[in-house]
């Protein structure tokens, strides 16, 4: 971990520094220590702007023994804005739960969260919404949990408001923050989650992705049997997906969780384990970022037509090189055949698109499953064209059917036997090609990367599966169906990924890591 | 005025049909014949491009017409032309003699739909073409609203801006 400054300088007049401490997305924290002694934590901050910079002024007269104390907020030699905050000696409680995998004893959990709570409604109670609480900004020092990293918080109304910038971690995000309509709601959201956490060592929501964790605060319930009977209730309403039926404000919920009987005695946990001399302050950026502050981007309509219309003029752009390649590679120069690839692959790239790209971000598998499906179809209806068969027509009962042709499909359609089957053939392949891989995925502006080879040989053995099939129910000796099938898959899903707008979503740091960092830290 | 006379030294076969007659297996077969020429390749030749004529205008009268016909090179490579009979014609005073060769190829179905599958591709290019173009169109406006939002510093705009850096 490399800091724009070591020990012994003075960024800011009146302090040296002694350490750095950690850093992330906003700037980086140093320990130091005053002209007169005092130490302090110098939070180095980089990225914001004017207004956000006055929000953080508005919190240095906050006051709550559940607080980390912001001093002041300075500009250093170099014009870098300084927040000067209490220096706290202890570990975060993410650390903690890092030692309790099953969760913390009730009562302590039922004590610590209490006092994040309580410093979380002082804040609501000024007009603050805290927007990243989680166990890594609260710190556990001599038995006392301190709630830090508020100064980045907003100062809000009592009306809900618009807000796309930074909102939190994906594991603590309420499901409106998707929306960017949000309000102090998304903190009592965070705490739920967070006392979640602290009674089962986990977090209620999983996922291999960010965006797989968001659709899971939309969408799914989370598991409360190996939660304490007593605080099923209070998740319940506090994790609710709608803001209206949570608490309605934090008092109500320590109210909740009161009830349950008085603060436990608990004997503070000491920081002990922390194996150094100096005492550290480990704030969120200790921390390496689990899944990203950045929520979903949200793009207008208009927008994303625009980003939508640029992915399809650039997808057959694109499937040139790949049918070359494939050209070059197989020796062909049989003209239908590299045509039928280069349009098939084009139209899949384009039906993978336009069916994914209305729900981007948001939860809709069952409808973006059926659009591609329905897409599907419609590709297998062209490659079956494109194939040279002669296109069925529909049958009306009351002519009488032409020489060579039979009624199939219940007599709705007449055709050639041969021609219905290969459309059969087709539509299915297609249909169940496009509906069970998860496209979108590929489409999602916010995937992990901008290009991975798993997509390409997920649908190419899909594909080869479905072939597979398909060529063992062709019992009536028709022509096989083509094999460049396959490879149009496989190039529509490297398509759809090279002509997909990215944007990097912070990966999730593998449990280790994090212990490691955070041991380095300590 | 240069008199020719023209001897006929030998007719190798019975007069091919005209038509194309639709086997049993679902083949159709072509018999044609080309010029006469003074060499056999050229015969030869002459008589694929009759051929290709033949079933050009046969396939152009299909219930579902197909309008663009095999290739010579088609021909030659997947139809594999059978020589049905020659013609030798002797120039009386002249060494040289002439050719005219009839020959006869089967147009099998997944020829037949090949070729109907190339012209649908064909068509389906332009198709995508014209779709391409309206999508550049789009893209051009777009682009322009844009640029002119970040001149005049529309606000709706300024999504729009943000979201250009990662497309």
């Amino acid at each position: 971990m490399t800091f724009t400054y070591r020990w012994g300088q003075r960024p800011l007049a009146g302090f040296s520094i002694k350490r750095g401490l950690g850093r992330g997305g906003f700037g980086e924290v140093y320990f130091a220590v005053s002209d007169g002694g005092k130490e302090v934590a110098l939070k180095l901050i980089r990225g914001h702007n004017d207004t956000e910079l006055r929000g953080i002024a508005n919190c240095l007269n906050l006051k709550h023994p559940n607080l980390v104390h912001l001093y002041d907020l300075r500009t250093g030699t170099t014009g870098d804005h300084w927040l000067v905050m209490e220096y706290i000696q202890g570990e975060p409680l993410s650390t903690q739960l890092l030692r309790h995998p099953k969760g913390l004893a009730e009562s302590q959990a039922r004590e610590w969260f209490l006092q994040a709570a309580r410093a979380v409604a002082y804040l609501h109670d000024h007009a603050v919404v805290h927007r990243d609480i989680k166990p890594a900004n609260l710190f556990v020092e001599d038995g006392a949990v301190k709630l830090g990293d508020y100064g980045l918080s907003k100062s809000v109304g009592h009306s809900q408001h618009m807000q796309s910038s930074n909102v939190g971690t994906i594991h603590y995000m309420a499901p409106e923050v998707a929306s960017g309509h949000y309000s102090k709601q998304i903190d009592i959201y965070a705490c739920g989650v967070m006392l979640f956490e602290m009674l089962t060592g986990d977090v209620p929501f999983k996922g291999e992705s960010w965006g797989e964790i968001a659709i899971k605060h939309q969408t799914d319930l989370p598991n409360l049997s190996k939660v304490p009977t007593a605080y099923v209730p209070i998740l319940e309403r506090a994790l609710n997906k709608k803001a209206e039926k949570r608490f309605a404000n934090m008092d109500e919920m320590i109210q909740a969780v009161e009830k349950f009987g008085q603060p436990a005695s608990v004997t503070p946990i000491r920081t002990k384990s922390a194996p150094v001399q100096e005492p550290t302050i480990v704030t969120s950026v200790a921390r390496p970022p689990i899944a990203g502050k950045t929520p979903r981007v949200e793009i207008p309509t208009g927008g994303r037509f625009r980003e939508l219309s640029v992915s399809l003029f650039l997808a057959p752009l694109v499937a040139v090189p790949i049918t070359a390649i494939w050209a070059i590679f197989t020796g062909s120069v049989n003209w239908h055949v590299l045509g039928a690839l280069f349009l098939t692959m084009t139209a899949i790239a384009w039906s993978a698109m336009l069916a994914s790209k209305p729900w981007e971000g948001r939860e809709a598998s069952r409808p973006r499953r059926l659009t591609l499906a329905a897409f599907g179809a419609g590709v297998g209806l062209l490659a079956f064209w494109f194939d040279g068969w002669m296109v069925p027509e529909v049958w009306m009962r009351d002519e009488a059917l032409p020489a060579g042709l039979d009624s199939f499909w219940g007599g709705i359609l007449k055709g050639e036997q041969a021609a219905v089957q290969m459309l059969t053939g087709y539509l299915v392949f297609f249909t169940l090609a496009l509906m069970v891989p998860r496209w979108w995925l590929s489409v999602e502006r916010r995937r992990s990367e901008r290009f991975t080879l798993y997509p390409l040989f997920a649908t190419g053995l899909w594909a080869l599966i479905l072939l597979h099939f398909w060529r063992d129910a062709n019992v009536a000796k028709l022509p096989d169906p083509p094999g460049y099938l396959v490879l149009a898959l496989a190039g529509a899903a490297a398509i759809v990924q090279l002509v997909s707008p990215w944007t990097p979503a912070p990966s999730r740091v593998p449990r280790f890591r994090r212990r490691l960092s955070e041991s380095v830290a300590a | 005025m240069n008199r020719t006379l023209i001897l006929i030294l030998a007719i190798a076969a019975p007069v091919a049909a005209d038509e194309p007659v639709v086997q049993a297996n679902g083949n159709v077969r072509f018999l044609f014949r080309g010029e006469f020429r003074p060499n056999m390749a050229s015969a030869r030749e002459s008589a694929l491009q009759a051929g290709q004529e033949k079933m050009r205008d046969w396939l152009a009268h299909q219930d579902l017409s197909v309008h663009r016909g095999p290739s010579l090179d088609m021909i030659r490579r997947e139809m594999n032309p059978q020589e049905f009979s020659v013609q030798e014609e002797q120039i009386l005073n002249q060494k040289d003699r002439m050719y005219k060769v009839t020959m006869e190829i089967e147009l099998q179905p997944k020829q037949v739909r090949a070729l109907r599958g190339t012209q649908r591709v064909v068509e389906g290019f332009w198709a995508l073409s014209s779709l391409m173009t309206l999508l550049s169109i789009a893209a051009a406006i777009f682009f322009a609203h844009q640029w002119t939002a970040r001149r005049y510093g529309d606000p709706e705009a300024q999504p729009l801006a943000a979201s250009r850096e990662v497309n």
